[in-house]
């Protein structure tokens, strides 16, 4: 059975992305495998006591809730989903799930709001470069429309 | 000085404390015949006490005569460390030279018959240099009776090089912080270094820039906050493990029964109190993962929850000493007791935390009509399970020795036991009767932060000593006059104001010395009531803008983990109204404890 990843953090403007990835999830014939990647890099501008084993547990809690929800939706629409939380840089934890799973095809939603870690331009140059280095397609959806895709042939966005 | 001048002049200045005794209750009726009394005992002993003085000299084949003073800025603070020097116009080489001590007080004693021309010349970095000449009456006043005393001296401060170099690094890293450009801890060390650089090589170069030197700097350092906000840290560390703040939300989850409205009254009320007994930055970074959740499941917009948790754990912990960084550091420096805090503070904060309820019901009534019918069972056993006591044991040991802490904080003030003390001793109790893994432990204390407040500390030291902060508070208190309603107003807006932008530790660190300065220039405000209305500036501000405490930024970057980043408009929309609701009702507070 394929798989199409699907990395989130669940905010409330990525449902209609998620109903987008279900959708290609259905056509290509696969399963869904929803990610999340945490990290406390946020800390470190911020003067606290902090307790970083002690949040990290909560991060994952909320992580692992936060996957469940979105789960529970990507079933309802009759889509198979197994969720998996990865720590570091999405980068870096996008392509080791990649390769550890198997998986065929990769939908990346585009950010919404430009924060720190995701802007548009750097979700969009991850969509492009997973052709080239892994052999695989990629799509970018925002508000539940493809707006990039691209095949491991080429490097150009076919939308 | 050698040894038995040393002694002599400890006991010259040990003679006026007979006249500041009090007179017992009892006796009040009696107290002008008995001031009169006292002051003629105290006159005669000290008459007595300087013919000893010399008269112990000239045994130990001394025959000194002692000229005193005491040195103080224009504010009435004393100089301390200004080099007292004795010196014959004629002659390089003084006859005597001393330091003044921390009360400014110091005492030359030369030795032979003092000539005419005498002079004592006191030099301090960052004032100008005194010269005082002896008269002809002053010299046939020590020749007589051994002693001379000019008293009082104003030194006048003296805007150096160094006064500029130390205001601009410390503008540099208000606004690092503020931007965060770097790290607050980093920020904090590069101003550190950026003064010593100026002050240690700087000044090879011109010698104007000196500001001051390592030891002088050392000085600066609060070890009483240093070692209260770490064995908190401890106390927090193990607290924060058993899970009770997770519970205690999903309980008010439970409580609300789904009712968003009534959810979030129980969350901050929640969070205050919890912000006031522990501290508000640890409080958001357990409350706001499982309010995140908990807001998912009934529905609505997670912030609705944690953005009125953070704006109340602010303000929270105002009522109570270790609630905020600022309480700790404004109770160690002004002697402001766990009791005080909480007797003086917190029905204000009461009031503030039901207008900021008030507020926030209408800020979000419309997220409070979104709810949805609730979550799948599977997904409402994952949040009981992410929300259930870990450790009960711990918990029940930590509970204890945390009400024990709290005990000795209250029965500590009875006896002038610092707070650093129960919490240090509370900490190791922890340590000792859970035995927990204590590298795990050690490593659970900030290192990061109490380096911050060591780097701060020596950093406002800097513009302390080449006297900005003198600088600040003359032109406060030219603005407020004598009137200590101005005083408390100026505190409690203009703080509060400053602290929506500028991070409110160093802030309230730097305005510290300006508090002392008003404290004792404005009648009426010797009750700390300025020390309170920096309190709730400080902490109150925090909740304008999302860089305005620590707290509101590890709430953001946890929401934004999930997804659901706050942006600095969505923030200010609903804090900067509640700062000012919140400072109005502290102000007024205010002014019925202390001024009414």
């Amino acid at each position: 059975m394929a798989t199409l990843l699907y990395p989130t953090r669940g905010g409330d403007t990525t449902y209609r992305n998620q109903d987008r990835a279900c959708d290609l999830a259905k056509e290509l014939g696969a399963d869904i495998l929803l990610l999340y990647v945490g990290n406390v890099h946020f800390l470190d501008h911020i003067a606290g006591p902090v307790h970083v084993e002690v949040l990290q547990k909560e991060l994952d809690e909320m992580a692992e809730f936060l996957l469940a929800v979105a789960e529970e939706r990507v079933q309802k629409s009759g889509v198979k989903a197994k969720r998996l939380i990865k720590h570091g840089g999405f980068r870096e934890a996008l392509k080791e799930t990649i390769q550890e799973f198997g998986v065929s095809a990769v939908v990346l939603g585009r950010p919404a709001h430009d924060t720190a870690l995701t802007t548009i331009e750097y979700i969009s140059n991850i969509a492009k470069s997973i052709p080239a280095e892994l052999n695989i397609e990629s799509f970018v959806v925002h508000e539940g429309q493809i707006v990039e895709h691209y095949q491991p042939s080429t490097t150009e966005n076919t939308e | 000085m050698n040894r038995s001048q040393q002694k002599k002049a400890a006991w010259f200045w040990r003679q006026p404390t007979w006249l500041h005794q009090r007179q017992p209750h009892r006796l009040r009726q009696w107290r002008h015949p008995l001031a009169a009394l006292v002051l003629l005992i105290a006159l005669v002993f000290t008459a007595v006490g300087l013919a000893q003085a010399r008269q112990q000299g000239q045994e130990e084949g001394s025959d000194g005569y002692v000229i005193a003073g005491q040195l103080l800025d224009s504010q009435g603070q004393p100089v301390v460390e200004a080099l007292v020097t004795a010196k014959m116009p004629a002659e390089d080489e003084p006859l005597t030279e001393t330091e003044s001590q921390e009360d400014g007080n110091w005492a030359l004693i030369t030795e032979g018959e003092p000539q005419a021309g005498l002079a004592v010349i006191v030099q301090r970095p960052h004032f100008q240099t005194e010269i005082l000449e002896l008269s002809p009456n002053d010299l046939a006043e020590l020749r007589v009776t051994g002693t001379f005393g000019f008293g009082e001296i104003i030194l006048q401060r003296q805007i150096t090089a160094g006064f500029w170099a130390a205001t601009l690094i410390f503008v540099a890293v208000l606004l690092i912080i503020a931007f965060e450009k770097l790290h607050s801890t980093t920020a904090a060390l590069v101003g550190l270094s950026a003064v010593f650089l100026v002050s240690f090589i700087g000044v090879a170069f011109w010698p104007d820039l000196f500001i001051f030197n390592f030891d002088r700097a050392l000085t600066y350092i609060n070890w009483e906050v240093i070692f209260l906000v770490m064995a908190m840290m401890i106390v927090i560390a193990v607290i924060e493990e058993t899970g009770i703040f997770q519970w205690t939300a999903f309980q008010a989850y439970r409580m609300s029964g789904g009712r968003a409205w009534l959810l979030v009254l129980i969350l901050m009320a929640v969070t205050a109190v919890a912000s006031a007994l522990l501290d508000n930055f640890t409080t958001m970074l357990l409350m706001a993962p499982i309010s995140l959740q908990i807001g998912l499941a009934i529905g609505i917009n997670p912030l609705a929850l944690i953005i009125p948790e953070v704006l109340a754990s602010n303000v929270g912990g105002i009522s109570t000493l270790i609630g905020t960084p600022t309480n700790i550091l404004i109770g160690a420096h002004a002697n402001i007791g766990f009791t005080d805090f909480l007797v003086n503070q917190t029905v204000g904060v009461v009031a503030a935390l039901v207008m900021m309820a008030l507020f926030v019901l209408w800020h979000y009534r419309a997220e409070w009509r979104k709810q949805s019918g609730g979550i799948s069972p599977a997904l409402y056993q994952m949040l009981e399970e992410n929300a259930r006591i870990e450790h009960p044991n711990q918990l029940r040991k930590s509970a204890i020795i945390f009400v024990l802490i709290i005990t000795g904080f209250v029965v500590g003030e009875q006896f002038h036991v610092v707070p650093a003390v129960p919490a240090l001793i509370g900490a190791t109790a922890l340590l000792v009767w859970l035995k927990p893994d204590i590298h795990r432990m050690i490593t659970a204390v900030d290192w990061t932060t109490l380096v911050f407040f060591m780097a701060l500390f020596m950093v406002v030291g800097a513009v302390q000593e080449v006297g900005t902060i003198s600088f600040i508070a003359e032109m406060i208190s030219r603005i407020v006059g004598d009137s200590l309603v101005m005083a408390i107003f100026v505190m409690v807006f203009g703080v509060g104001t400053l602290s929506t932008v500028i991070a409110n530790i160093p802030l309230a660190a730097s305005m510290l010395p300006v508090a002392d300065f008003l404290s004792l220039s404005i009648p009426g405000a010797q009750t700390k009531v300025l020390y309170y209305a920096l309190s709730m500036g400080a902490a109150m501000g925090g909740n304008g803008t999302i860089v305005g405490a620590e707290a509101n930024l590890v709430t953001a970057g946890i929401t934004e983990q999930a997804g659901r980043p706050i942006s600095f408009v969505a923030f200010l929309k609903v804090g900067l109204p509640v700062t000012y609701l919140t400072l109005i009702i502290g102000f007024l507070w205010l002014l019925v404890r202390f001024v009414l």
